[in-house]
């Protein structure tokens, strides 16, 4: 440390424990090492995040709050069978435990098969199609035209052929969910640097080795883009079908409580249901970090 | 591959033998690719109808109609079907523009704000995962089994695509061309209108296909569950009255609705894109 | 005392991949006379979108065991896809290659070895999974290959980084890796692609250092595509200089340096006449006319 204030003193920064040395053939010792400089610097950094923690959290749950207590003023104006506010709609949460709670089951097994089913079938359909050009170029139109209508129009479709129960739901989950899959796993083992792939030729590896060891490791960030996109239509797709076939499934609460003007079990239910897609949701996202973090791959660029 | 030997030949002759070569090689890959395409796309159309009359044959025609009963319901039925189709058209149209308009204008407001768009990204996130299509018997019952209640939730559903898709377009610029504006003194409303506009117009556009896609769902689940008027309130329809050959129309009418949708969306893209001389983001 | 047989086999204590010096004799490296690369009158065609291009024309050239021989020529003369030919990676349009006697005519020969400019490491593999990819593919069980793929590691100066992945690597350590993943099924010929085209001038001198002293090591045949003549007059016995549209070789320059070679070599007169005559090739070529159409 620099001692004496007639001492010139320097910024310069050294590696070590401070050396002096000569300026203008004068002893120096610098008045602040680099280890002090990163410790600071490191202290500023840590102290404005734990800031912005703060505040940015604090802010959404203001917003939260402000959105809540908007909608109980909103609702305090109308029947409560017209529009419920937060009070109202608990109520009905718990009046129509029993029905909610089965429901939810329901839903979430139609979800998760469906979900399953479809992204079985998007990897292995992917795959097939994704090294093949021949296939890819036979079937673009078909493809394209998958993806332009909504799946989730056949509904009635699929429920007059496979009933009312829990099979239509998880047929047009899959059916949903299959084309994020499908598109995402088709890039993803296209989308391979030259060079890694002319390694593999030059090394004479089979066509099953290049896959495996290359093509599909590779595709999998772009795989894990698919499957969030996944369990969103799968989830979109089973509360429609519910809709259409009733019976089961918190969709169908709803529909129940729609005919019997119960507006807060409708609320309820719905309150039920966005539970339910979050949790598929983040589930999927952590099923993602896991994957990734195993293969040391990041995402891939947006 | 490897011809005659080339005995002293100019260079000319060699340059034309090759390209000949190549040339012809070339003509023969790219008939050989349009052959099977074609014949491969008319194996997937034949084996589709083979599928569905087989299915039509094991099953009692009240649940699986032939090709050719769809047909005939298809011209019997066009009145009814006319009758449905311009409303799910409008509720389309007007979903698609409200949720557009709406995205845009907020995303262009949230993006001015790095606070504001820090602080509301993980409900932008949770609005993702929720099924928005959930709020359908809701709005139903709040504003009616009219147009409004439809448009309204085609509206929100496409709503939110664009909002994102328009945060992220606007944030992504080019640094060094933000750089280059800001050394010549451009204002912040100069920036963004020569600037960040353009650079967000390929996410927006995407944007746009994605949200078209998302207003034909809205208008079509809306219509599901008020089941008075449309092309999806046909469909619940005649599933619960067993016309299954009507039902099997409508799907095909709604398929072509959707599909030109679909294409005029993106038709609009890629003209807006060229003009622009703009790439489409990747996938 | 020869030392070059003890390469081939699995290596016992100490040899040359420990990277000490052996003492007695060894033959000189590429003083070799058998013919490892023999390339007769190569053409090479292809369409590429609306334009034609043709690559190579005849392109004829016989490389001697354990010769280390540059290819250098401006851009797009041919001299990346004159490689790729050699491996196997391309089909010649006429006439034939032949590694080791044995006709060139797909890839996934066992005795070459690519070296790529991007170093195409897989991402999701460490470093040592990576140096042990090619005896995956080709079937050698783990542990036999496992003892030199470390003894490798040690011979381009990266071990201790086994477990790393290579996005924590900087360009030249990927590049070292690379390097090992290609010697380590032995290959007879080693086939490099501007391997240090992609990192800064101060590396590129230290890598060019370091691979003569791998060379050194394990003597293979060498055929290095680069840009930069110094590079290719400081590594290579022969210097091949081609000329663009069509690809063909202008001259084949010796380079009258002894090996080992050192950094003070960079000022004797002979490099400097090398590397002269090499500039003076490429000039000759801008001024001069195209060949072929």
């Amino acid at each position: 440390m620099a001692q004496t204030a007639d001492r010139p003193s320097s910024m310069s920064t050294y590696a070590v424990a401070p050396a002096s040395h000569l300026v203008d053939g004068r002893e120096v010792t610098p008045a602040i090492t680099r280890r002090e400089l990163e410790e600071r610097e490191i202290r500023a950094v840590r102290a404005r995040r734990r800031r912005e923690l703060i505040t940015h959290n604090a802010a959404r749950v203001a917003v939260f709050i402000a959105v809540l207590v908007g909608w109980h003023l909103l609702a305090a104006r109308y029947d409560s069978n017209l529009l419920p506010g937060p009070l109202q709609t608990y109520a009905g949460l718990v009046r129509s435990w029993k029905l909610i709670s089965a429901g939810a089951v329901a839903t979430l097994v139609e979800i998760g098969l469906g979900f399953g089913l479809g992204v079985f079938g998007g990897l292995v359909l992917g795959s097939i199609i994704g090294v093949s050009k021949t296939m890819q170029g036979v079937l673009h139109p078909f493809l394209v035209l998958y993806q332009a209508v909504p799946k989730t129009g056949l509904a009635p479709m699929i429920v007059l052929i496979l009933g009312f129960g829990i099979l239509p739901k998880v047929v047009l989950a899959a059916m949903t969910a299959v084309f994020p899959v499908l598109e995402n796993t088709i890039i993803g083992v296209q989308r391979v640097e030259e060079d890694s792939q002319r390694l593999f030729r030059v090394l004479g590896a089979s066509p099953a080795q290049t896959y495996f060891k290359l093509r599909l490791i590779n595709a999998l960030p772009y795989i894990m883009t698919g499957l969030r996109g996944a369990i969103v239509l799968a989830t979109v797709s089973v509360v429609v079908t519910e809709f259409v076939a009733g019976r089961i499934g918190l969709g169908a609460v709803m529909m129940t409580g729609y005919a019997q003007l119960d507006t807060p079990m409708v609320f309820g239910a719905l309150l039920a249901l966005t539970a339910i897609g979050l949790a598929c949701y983040f589930t999927v996202c952590l099923i993602e970090t896991l994957v990734l973090r195993w293969f040391n791959l990041e995402l891939p660029a947006s | 591959m490897a011809p005659e030997a080339l005995v002293h030949p100019s260079d000319a002759d060699l340059y034309r033998h090759f390209y000949d070569h190549e040339v012809r090689e070339q003509a023969r890959r790219r008939r050989r690719a349009r052959i099977v395409n074609l014949l491969g796309r008319s194996v997937i159309v034949a084996a589709f109808l083979g599928l569905w009359t087989a299915a039509a044959a094991v099953y009692p025609p009240i649940i699986v109609p032939s090709p050719l009963a769809t047909w005939r319901a298809l011209v019997t039925e066009i009145g009814t079907l006319a009758q449905n189709t311009p409303p799910t058209l409008l509720e389309i149209v007007l979903g698609f523009l409200a949720g557009s308009v709406l995205g845009i204008g907020l995303g262009a407001l949230v993006a001015q704000s790095r606070w504001a768009e820090i602080v509301l990204r993980p409900y932008l996130v949770v609005s993702q995962a929720v099924p928005k299509v959930a709020l359908a018997p809701i709005l139903v019952i709040l504003l009616g089994y009219g147009l409004t209640s439809k448009v309204t939730l085609a509206a929100l559903i496409a709503f939110f695509p664009l909002l994102e898709n328009t945060i992220a377009g606007l944030r992504r610029v080019d640094l060094d061309s933000l750089r280059l504006l800001q050394s010549l003194g451009a204002t912040r409303w100069q920036i963004f209108t020569k600037l960040r506009v353009f650079c967000a117009l390929p996410l927006v556009f995407a944007g746009l296909r994605i949200a078209a896609v998302m207003a034909t769902l809205g208008a079509i689940v809306a219509e599901f569950v008020a089941g008075n008027r449309g092309l999806g309130a046909l469909l619940v329809v005649s599933m619960g009255t067993f016309s299954t050959p009507l039902l099997y129309a409508t799907m095909v009418v709604l398929t072509a609705l959707a599909f030109s949708v679909y294409l005029l969306a993106t038709w609009l893209e890629r003209k807006a894109l060229h003009r622009y001389n703009l790439a489409a983001p990747r996938a | 005392m020869d030392r070059s047989e003890s390469v081939t086999q699995a290596p016992p204590a100490a040899t040359i991949l420990d990277g000490r010096e052996p003492s007695g004799q060894r033959p000189p490296v590429g003083a070799a006379s058998r013919v490892a690369i023999r390339c007769r009158d190569v053409h090479k065609f292809y369409l590429a979108g609306e334009r034609s291009v043709y690559a190579l024309k005849g392109i004829s050239v016989d490389v001697r065991e354990r010769e280390f021989v540059s290819i250098v020529g401006k851009s797009g003369c041919g001299k990346s896809t004159l490689l790729h030919c050699i491996a196997g990676l391309l089909p010649v349009s006429h006439g034939d290659i032949a590694i080791g006697g044995e006709q060139v005519s797909k890839p996934g020969r066992r005795d070459i070895g690519l070296v790529f400019q991007t170093s195409a490491l897989l991402r999701w593999r460490t470093a040592l999974e990576n140096i042990l990819l090619p005896a995956e593919i080709f079937g050698l069980p783990r542990q036999q290959v496992e003892a030199r793929a470390r003894q490798l590691l040690r011979l381009v100066e990266m071990d201790g980084f086994e477990h790393q992945y290579p996005n924590q690597l900087s360009g030249g350590m990927q590049q070292r890796i690379a390097i090992a993943r290609a010697l380590v099924h032995d290959p007879s010929v080693l086939l490099m692609d501007e391997p240090f085209g992609a990192l800064d001038a101060q590396t590129r001198e230290t890598m060019n250092l370091e691979l003569m002293r791998i060379w050194e090591a394990t003597p293979k045949t060498v055929v290095f595509v680069t840009h930069d003549l110094q590079e290719a007059a400081f590594l290579s016995n022969r210097v091949i200089v081609m000329s663009a549209r069509p690809g063909t070789i202008q001259e084949i320059v010796d380079v009258p340096l002894p090996h080992p070679r050192g950094r003070d070599m960079l000022y004797s007169p002979e490099f400097v006449a090398t590397v002269k005559r090499l500039r003076e090739l490429l000039s000759a070529q801008r001024e001069g006319s195209r060949d072929g159409t």
